[in-house]
């Protein structure tokens, strides 16, 4: 459970790690519950590629995404109406994972209603990395997320907001996003093998 | 599709949890035990204080039943093996509804010792089992047999902090030995 990105107020007293459990199990949860079940995760015995869980589609094996939890139990005021979730974590150069199937998820879990706020955050690992002000010091990327918590915000991070009750839905068309993706790869791979021959029936 | 008794049971399990450590300020620590042998879902602790715990069963509904034209129950029953069922005031059952649309338990919870739960929920014997069925009004102005074990989820730290007090004073642990206090000159203080 070596989940860094946790960021407390002053009003939560639960350790970082009762924090990282409580999350990944609360978004385990809205995973379960909002695809009706369909949703299966998987978390790694061991944590060495910062991934907390492996989700993929009940039945489908083979096209898995990989998801790590960040969350923060406050929430920063950055100017009078306006409340962000920040999130800070840093991420060893040779353990950077830029790929189509990892993702993050983000999310400001209220002590007051012990479960989290809407919006959540899904966001690809590519455009996190690029987009949450990276600052390389010595051998680690630092990573900043800051995202508005209001409802009428137009930020770079809006396309990614989730309500929490939609978690399940919105993973499960991520997933069969990336397996037509994947599905159409694999069809350019063919049309450049040699001496292959394409044969249809009428 | 729904979701499966397998990951309802785990949800439950995990909400409970969650309701204790956050509800509690951190001071509740709970620990799954390895094997099921002995119906125990969490051994629950006060941080720090070994040998203070006390064991707890996990039994959820996702679905109420309308009994009456305003009230709506949670219904649950299982059956316990006679040479399993363990009677002890360090033993408690939790029962709650998991709410499919809210994605979260719903109030009230039920927190309930076993001696109690055994007891009220209409036992039956059959074969060789105990079949309990538990009815409870989920209504906010019920007095039916379970309103004392109520239990709003954001109090539910509390309330376990509660108990573990009063436990540990029933704690054999906590007991002096006997003819200790006939031994003169000794002064016993307890904070």
């Amino acid at each position: 459970m070596g989940n860094q990105g946790r960021s407390q107020g002053g009003a939560a007293k639960i350790s970082f790690v009762q924090q990282g459990i409580v999350t990944q199990n609360e978004f385990a949860k809205l995973l379960m519950m909002g695809s009706n079940g369909r949703i299966e995760l998987a978390a790694p015995l061991t944590d060495d590629e910062r991934r907390d869980f492996e989700v993929h589609v009940h039945g489908r094996y083979g096209s898995a995404l990989a998801l790590q939890v960040k969350s923060a139990m406050g929430l920063a005021r950055l100017s009078v109406n306006s409340l962000y979730l920040r999130v800070h974590f840093g991420v060893r150069a040779s353990r950077l994972v830029n790929d189509p199937v990892f993702w993050y998820f983000l999310a400001y879990f209220n002590p007051a209603t012990i479960r989290f706020d809407d919006p959540t955050f899904l966001v690809p690992s590519a455009f996190l990395h690029e987009h949450a002000s990276p600052r390389k010091k010595g051998d680690e990327w630092l990573f900043t997320f800051q995202a508005s918590m209001e409802p009428g915000s137009h930020d770079q991070w809006e396309p990614y907001r989730v309500s929490q009750l939609a978690l399940g839905k919105k993973v499960t068309h991520v997933i069969d996003d990336l397996r037509k993706l994947h599905a159409s790869l694999d069809t350019s791979q063919l049309l450049a093998m040699p001496e292959l021959i394409w044969a249809r029936t009428p | 599709m729904r979701i499966s008794s397998v990951q309802q049971g785990l949800i439950t399990e995990n909400e409970f949890a969650k309701f204790l450590m956050v509800g509690s300020g951190g001071k509740i620590e709970l620990a799954r035990p390895m094997s099921d042998d002995e119906a125990r879902d969490f051994e629950v602790h006060i941080r720090g204080k070994y040998g203070m715990g006390f064991a707890c069963q996990v039994k959820s509904a996702m679905s109420l039943h309308k009994m009456s034209k305003n009230a709506r129950y949670i219904n649950i029953f299982f059956d316990i093996p006679i040479e399993r069922l363990v009677n002890s005031p360090f033993y408690w059952f939790f029962v709650a509804y998991l709410d499919p649309k809210s994605m979260g338990l719903a109030d009230p919870t039920f927190l309930i010792p076993s001696e109690d739960f055994h007891r009220l929920a209409a036992p039956i014997q059959r074969g060789g089992k105990w079949r309990f069925s538990m009815a409870a009004s989920m209504e906010a102005k019920s007095r039916d047999r379970w309103n004392p074990y109520r239990v709003g989820t954001r109090e539910l730290g509390a309330r376990v902090l509660e108990i573990s007090r009063d436990l540990s004073k029933l704690h054999p642990g906590a007991k002096l030995p006997p003819g200790l206090l006939a031994i003169p000159g000794v002064l016993v203080v307890r904070a």
